[in-house]
């Protein structure tokens, strides 16, 4: 189905690009969410991503590359949401709700603090590091050919982010202060 | 609350947790609506083109008319059109001359006034200026292309998205920038230090100009990188028929699929391909220069059918699949290699390399070396930590013919005439294969040294003597 629809949006059917939105729009505004964490800009971001994707259609040769090639604008919207404000690191560490999200269960409640608390201080090539290949579960591989950087150079900013988290949880322990206490 | 045993392990099912698992409802119907009124890039086949300057809205209004009413009604507009705007002398051809005998006297203002399909012809003079090109329309230059000077400028501006897609270029300056659009440029000579054309995305041509002394620099800090004509951000850029001399190089970077072919570069100038890029580059002829032709990163280019005189390092790859196919490297007398591959899977078939040191060397290789033709100094093949094919190659060496240093793989049918040593074998786990061979002329056919094991030398052949 979904190539089907690729296929008429390529031919300029703006009816089919739209339901392919719908189909999308979820998903990448999860990703963006995560990468960029203010809702508004999530929300920009999503959005021009799927407008820029209409607009150079005629740019994918392979429709069955659709994901990977929505996916890299995506991530390239979210660099571009993010240079427009330079508070970005400020917003990116309110660490507010994300809507959507059940907030029941205690545990899941940590979780998300967890993950919020790890990623806090990141920068958005690193959250998008960590969004492409944890989230979404993209190897290596993929990952680099997602930024744009070498498969060396995505696993050492892998294991640099991976430390920066671990550390920003081990510091977060350490501080009596800590929301739910010591970790 | 407690620390994750292990975290990095668990961040997959964590972020699955954090996630939103739908976007707000009002994002949807904002995307919809704005679908309804969004523009279509030009080249679909609809009638609807998207005019982005201000300027040429009463155009494209007038445009949209005539496609309701029929050809001959579009005719009459263009032709109104056309005597609207003065010395047009027909519409979508807009002049411009820096002595003032033209429409407009910078290309700045041609640019500003056109749209798709619009030709703007450059009469002869110097024009020092910035301009960006977001339409599909064509600059030529009208009269002989070496008075017609398009100049960047040091103190212009740089591109904010960057070349290298996400990361800031910060010094990315130019003469002309091509944002996302299809434009030809042809028949201009570029002058000034920064680059001269900067293409992100789209599919422009650039083809038939002069570059000269352009995109000098820092040619080899690829985030600064100066440079005669570089695309990026996924483009598929034609480059074809040009000449450049004494610049920066012709590069393709960030996923672009660009054809750079038939182009002369010397004295300096080279091509030098990036990460994620699938370009073509064939037929170009290169002399003089330090660098040949690079392929970086992860990339895929087929690099074939180029000429190579008195180049440094004609040809370089690392990672990647690179196809180096039928190429023809000469050198008076080089210390350097002809074509270096690292780390990678790529192709080196049927090319010629006369007069390196090393004709072929790779690294960490696990593709084919085909069928080439070798004439080197030193070496003509040498293998390291490496597989792979080594087939059916002629190759003339000073002292080694092949060289195999912890290395395995197939060799196949490759005559080695001439050298001191036919083959080397070097190293600890090296456990080569051989069949078909032919030496000729070696005062050693084999030396086994460095903890190799002495493999079965049953397809290393003499050849009949002359």
């Amino acid at each position: 189905m979904q190539r089907d629809l690729v296929l008429r949006s390529m031919e300029g059917d703006r009816a089919a690009f739209t339901e392919l939105g719908r189909l999308w729009i979820d998903r990448l505004y999860a990703a963006a969410r995560l990468i960029l964490v203010d809702q508004h800009r999530a929300e920009d971001a999503t959005q021009e991503a799927l407008l820029a994707a209409w607009r150079d259609l005629k740019g994918l040769r392979d429709p069955d590359r659709f994901e990977p090639w929505l996916r890299r604008i995506l991530v390239n919207a979210c660099y571009r949401e993010a240079r427009k404000d330079q508070s970005w690191r400020r917003a990116q560490t309110r660490l507010e709700p994300i809507a959507g999200v059940t907030p029941d269960p205690a545990d899941q409640t940590a979780d998300r603090d967890v993950v919020d608390r790890a990623m806090s201080g990141l920068d958005p090539e690193q959250r998008a590091l960590v969004v492409l290949h944890y989230y979404l579960r993209l190897p290596v591989a993929e990952t680099a050919l997602m930024l744009g950087i070498p498969v060396g150079t995505v696993k050492s900013r892998l294991s640099r982010t991976n430390a920066r988290m671990r550390a920003n949880l081990e510091a977060d322990a350490r501080r009596p202060s800590a929301v739910g206490g010591a970790l | 609350m407690t620390l994750p045993n292990d975290f990095r392990e668990q961040l997959p099912e964590l972020l699955d947790e954090r996630a939103p698992q739908r976007a707000p409802e009002e994002l949807f119907k904002r995307f919809a609506e704005r679908m309804e009124g969004a523009p279509q890039r030009p080249g679909w086949a609809t009638s609807e083109r998207w005019f982005p300057m201000t300027e040429r809205v009463h155009l494209d209004q007038a445009r949209r008319m005539a496609v309701t009413v029929g050809a001959i009604l579009l005719l009459a507009l263009a032709l109104a059109a056309s005597f609207a705007v003065g010395s047009r002398l027909v519409a979508g051809t807009i002049v411009v001359a820096a002595d003032g005998s033209g429409d407009v006297t910078t290309l700045s203002e041609g640019v500003a006034m056109a749209g798709d399909g619009d030709t703007i012809l450059v009469r002869p003079g110097t024009y020092t200026e910035v301009v960006t090109i977001t339409q599909d329309l064509e600059i030529r230059g009208d009269g002989d292309i070496e008075t017609i000077v398009i100049r960047a400028t040091d103190d212009g501006p740089s591109t904010e998205t960057g070349v290298l897609a996400g990361r800031p270029a910060a010094d990315q300056r130019y003469a002309i920038l091509i944002f996302e659009a299809d434009p030809t440029l042809s028949g201009l000579t570029f002058a000034g230090e920064p680059s001269a054309v900067v293409a992100i995305g789209g599919a422009p041509t650039i083809m038939g100009n002069h570059f000269d002394g352009v995109g000098l620099g820092q040619p080899y800090e690829v985030e600064a990188i100066r440079s005669a004509i570089v695309v990026g951000g996924g483009s598929r850029a034609t480059i074809r028929g040009n000449r450049v001399v004494d610049s920066g190089p012709i590069a393709s970077f960030d996923l672009s699929e660009a054809l750079i072919e038939g182009n002369e570069l010397a004295g300096g100038a080279h091509i030098v391909g990036g990460f994620g890029d699938a370009a073509e580059i064939r037929d170009n002829h290169l002399e003089w220069a330090q660098w040949g032709i690079e392929s970086r990163g992860d990339a895929a280019p087929l690099i074939e059918g180029n000429t190579m005189t008195e180049v440094g390092f004609p040809i370089r790859a690392e990672q990647g699949a690179a196809i180096i196919r039928g190429n023809h490297i000469e050198h008076a007398s080089s210390n350097e290699t002809g074509i270096q591959y690292d780390d990678g899977v790529g192709v080196i078939d049927r090319n010629t390399v006369n007069g390196y040191a090393r004709g072929v060397a790779v690294t960490d290789f696990d593709g084919s070396i085909t069928a080439n033709t070798i004439d080197s100094g030193f070496e003509g093949v040498n293998v390291t930590d490496s597989t792979g094919t080594v087939s059916g190659n002629r190759i003339t060496a000073v002292f080694t013919g092949l060289t195999l240093s912890r290395s395995s793989p197939q060799v196949v049918d490759n005559s080695i005439e001439g050298s001191d040593t036919g083959v080397s074998i070097a190293g600890a786990g090296s456990a080569p294969t051989f069949s078909g061979n032919e030496l000729c002329g070696t005062r050693r056919s084999v030396a086994v040294s460095d903890g190799a094991t002495e493999p079965d030398l049953s397809g290393l052949g003499n050849c009949a003597e002359p």
